[in-house]
């Protein structure tokens, strides 16, 4: 915890020192803030993040840069320049594991929420978690007078995603911003010309269920505009990005999914081991494949469906509110997907501090307060098209409103976060069945497999009591 | 002043006398000529007397000096006086004159004239007279008179009197209205009058124009200079000569718990020790025997500590208007305003890495202090 002040502001002279104070000392350091300025450090806080690097990410990163610099002085730099998030995950398990090499100085890194930072504590979903945690504790006294207020990180947050970063009553992680990655994108044209109801104009109402989004689908596919001379793919109802296999997980099970279950913790109980519908996963299937018509081509990236939905060669996408922050609002809008407006699933983006060697808790929780201040949280909000993670902030949306939606986890905040753990690759074997390479009865008998890895499984996924038959 | 004259006349000359009370100064001179006819007989005879006594021989110097003589007057007179005031030899060469006049016996006085403020001196004459002891203080503007007054009043002792030595004295007044004192014009003043309450008050003012030093325990407030108004108790040591002082204060402000939330961020608690010292070079004067004020200049050094960061030294320059009462013998109560300017202020920060808090520039503060003043020598 070293700390370099440089005495930027001009000293004044010290001469009151000398005049009478031979008994008071003279060994006080020079300022180092001064009101309404930056305080006068030397220093950078090494963040390790994939935003800075990515464009549609930079300028939410850049204001959490400057808020940096507003209120500290300090400097963030990027402590590695790895553009996906795999990459970022990777190198930061070899930090935090002292195996990489170099080890360079870092003082703070970006995670989503769940096990992806509780597998450093002795919270782990799964596997040997460590004898000690390897993030520094937030609220730990040993930080002093900056170590964060378990009282206000309470008050502040929503206690639905600080259950993700707790372990035994220790905060190892804030959010900055939280999404809701139950949301459909959709080309507002489109939609228009297909007869709904777009920024309050007349017309049907925007689909609120599947049922509606099939009725969606197929009016849509009735208008679709022609082929883009510089594209070779024909305009679509969905665009797919099936490149990226996450969001095929993220559009079959965070939404589907969801959509189809009797409830949230109908669906939440299947993913945490306590209740094996088989059935439910086998229905999504089904939706999804009567979807599967309108999907056009499903070899996009995540970018290249935005695009298509934002030129209007596609409709509507299923995606994070995050998708939102780069089209303009009069050519793409969002609304939940049908049959979860109740639901917020959320994935948070969070900041937590490695406790190794070569970091400066203290520059990183400069850091955590720079990121959560209110006029930083209100701008980055924005900048990132994420809800703010302070719940003061969240409107309508916060958590235990009477009008608000139901928090949901995500499943990355739900599965341990383990190579070989439990469902890791359900991507993966989602799109060969979207790619016809593996029927249903394959992918159910995936499911049953991974179902027993579950840690708090209490009822064993097997053919017997499949569509919720409990065995005798 | 005058009314003590007057009193006297009353009482030894009858109703003659009693108008000069309204009309106390023109009518001094009057009074003290029916006086002097009133005691012609002794006049004379101490006219035999300074005739005999050689006055000639008298000690020129201000040191103690009895008369060696045996057929002469003897004289045991201390004189002190600043150098602005008339010397030895002026207070006996009006001594003398005033014994030309006649009495009796010897004469056995301390005169010490001194400086009680920018425009007074200040009398304390002490004269034995048969083995009876009186004292008795003045103050006038002019060093002169209150010699003057002296010599009246020691020629006065050894005169016989009715009144008895231990009532004997004139005042400054009568010094002062009397254009013809520099005569030898004969006069027999009664004593002041004074209670002893009112002359031990008198005793006190006077010491002003002594070095004295005083110790005083002090409370002190401050705003601007930590987070919510400062109080702290404290210690003061100084000295005084003449018009001016100089006091150096130690201060040890209660500690400070304070609560910041930048950015509504979460809570960051810092605790604030200080300890100051102040040096404050005075001047002023006495507006009464038992007040006097001040204006001082007022030197500050702090050092200052929280929780989250080392010492920090900072200074600050001031004035005050310092108020000070001397109700009975040495105690000493103090009072004072100020306003200082901070140079060198420090910015406190967690763990200097967010700024939290700066003093003020212009801190205004408040100081009651309590003590004991202890006299010295010229």
């Amino acid at each position: 915890m070293t700390l370099t002040a440089m005495k930027r502001r001009k000293t004044l002279p010290r001469w009151g020192c000398g005049l009478m104070l031979v008994s008071l000392g003279c060994g006080g350091e020079a300022d180092p803030c001064v009101e309404g300025e930056a305080c006068q450090l030397e220093g950078e806080v090494q963040v390790a993040t994939w935003w800075g690097t990515r464009g549609e990410l930079y300028i939410p990163f850049d204001i959490l840069k400057q808020s940096l610099r507003r209120t500290t002085g300090l400097e963030a730099t990027l402590a590695h320049r790895l553009q996906t998030k795999t990459e970022h995950t990777r190198w930061i398990e070899g930090q935090l594991e002292q195996t990489a090499d170099p080890l360079v100085p870092l003082d703070v890194f970006s995670a989503n929420n769940g096990d992806e930072v509780l597998r450093w504590t002795r919270c782990a979903a799964s596997g040997i978690p460590p004898e000690s945690p390897r993030l520094v504790g937030l609220t730990n006294g040993e930080l002093g007078v900056s170590a964060l207020d378990p009282g206000w990180i309470a008050e502040n947050f929503p206690r639905e995603v600080m259950q993700t970063l707790q372990c035994e009553g220790e905060t190892y992680a804030l959010p900055v911003g939280i999404h809701r990655i139950n949301t459909l994108l959709y080309n507002k044209e489109s939609f228009r010309k297909a007869g709904y109801a777009v920024d309050g104009a007349e017309g049907l109402p925007l689909p609120g269920s599947l049922e509606e989004l099939s009725q969606a689908a197929r009016a849509i596919d009735a208008t679709l505009p022609e082929e883009d001379a510089g594209s070779d793919l024909p305009a679509s109802v969905f665009a797919v990005a099936g490149r990226e296999a996450w969001t095929l997980s993220l559009f079959v099970i965070e939404n589907l999914m969801l959509s189809l279950a009797q409830d949230s913790t109908h669906y939440q109980n299947y993913w945490q081991g306590r209740d094996c519908d088989e059935g439910l996963l086998e229905r999504t299937l089904a939706e999804f494949e009567k979807l599967r018509p309108w999907f056009g081509n499903w070899e996009l990236s995540a970018s290249e469906a935005l695009a298509r939905v934002t030129s209007g060669q596609a409709a509507m996408m299923v995606m994070g509110d995050w998708a939102a922050a780069e089209p303009a609002p009069e050519d793409v809008g969002t609304i939940p997907f049908p049959g979860t407006a109740q639901y917020f699933v959320f994935s948070a983006d969070v900041f937590a501090l490695p406790d190794i060697p070569n970091a400066d808790p203290l520059k990183g929780l400069a850091w955590l307060r720079a990121v959560t201040g209110d006029e930083t949280q209100h701008e980055f909000s924005i900048a990132k098209s994420a809800l703010p993670a302070r719940t003061d902030l969240e409107g309508e949306l916060a958590p235990g409103g009477g009008s608000a939606p139901e928090w949901v986890r995500s499943l990355p905040a739900i599965f341990p976060y383990v190579e070989n753990g439990p469902f890791h690759d359900l991507q993966d074997v989602l799109k060969e069945w979207l790619y016809a390479r593996k029927d249903t009865g394959s992918v159910l008998e995936y499911a049953r497999e991974e179902y027993s890895k579950l840690s708090h499984g209490t009822v064993s996924c097997v053919p017997t009591n499949v569509d919720g038959r409990i065995p005798e | 002043m005058s009314r003590s004259v007057d009193a006297t006349c009353q009482r030894h000359l009858g109703a003659s006398c009693t108008r000069s009370r309204r009309r106390a100064l023109l009518r001094l001179r009057e009074c003290l000529l029916l006086v002097s006819s009133c005691l012609q007989p002794q006049l004379a005879h101490a006219d035999r007397v300074a005739a005999r006594s050689d006055l000639g021989a008298a000690p020129s110097a201000a040191a103690t000096a009895p008369s060696e003589a045996p057929e002469a007057l003897e004289l045991r007179i201390r004189y002190r006086a600043p150098r602005e005031c008339p010397s030895s030899g002026n207070f006996l060469d009006a001594l003398q004159r005033h014994i030309a006049a006649g009495g009796a016996g010897g004469i056995d006085a301390d005169v010490d004239i001194q400086r009680a403020s920018g425009t007074e001196f200040e009398l304390s004459l002490r004269l034995r007279v048969a083995g009876n002891v009186s004292e008795s203080s003045a103050r006038a503007e002019s060093c002169l008179e209150l010699m003057q007054l002296a010599a009246l009043n020691a020629s006065m002792a050894r005169t016989t009197s009715p009144l008895g030595p231990d009532v004997l004295a004139a005042t400054v007044d009568d010094v002062a209205a009397s254009p013809k004192l520099e005569a030898n014009a004969p006069r027999e003043v009664p004593a002041l009058g004074r209670d002893a309450g009112a002359e031990a008050s008198a005793r006190e003012s006077a010491t002003d124009g002594r070095t004295r030093a005083f110790v005083l325990g002090e409370m002190r407030t401050a705003g601007g200079m930590l987070p919510r108004q400062a109080w702290g108790p404290g210690l003061s040591v100084g000295v005084a000569r003449d018009i001016g002082s100089l006091r150096s204060s130690f201060t040890s402000w209660q500690g400070q718990r304070s609560v910041f939330t930048p950015d509504q961020t979460s809570p960051m608690t810092l605790d604030f020790e200080q300890q100051s010292l102040e040096l404050a070079p005075c001047a002023g004067f006495a507006l009464t025997p038992a007040l006097r004020v001040d204006g001082c200049v007022l030197l500050g050094a702090h050092r200052v500590r929280t929780n989250a960061e080392s010492a920090r030294v900072s200074g600050s320059i001031g004035a005050g208007a310092l108020a000070t009462l001397s109700p009975w013998r040495g105690l000493r109560v103090e009072l004072e305003g100020s306003v200082s300017a901070a140079f060198a202020r420090p910015s406190f920060a967690a763990d200097a890495v967010r700024y939290l808090y700066e003093p003020e520039l212009l801190q205004p503060g408040a100081r009651i202090a309590l003590g004991w003043e202890f006299g010295g020598g010229t």
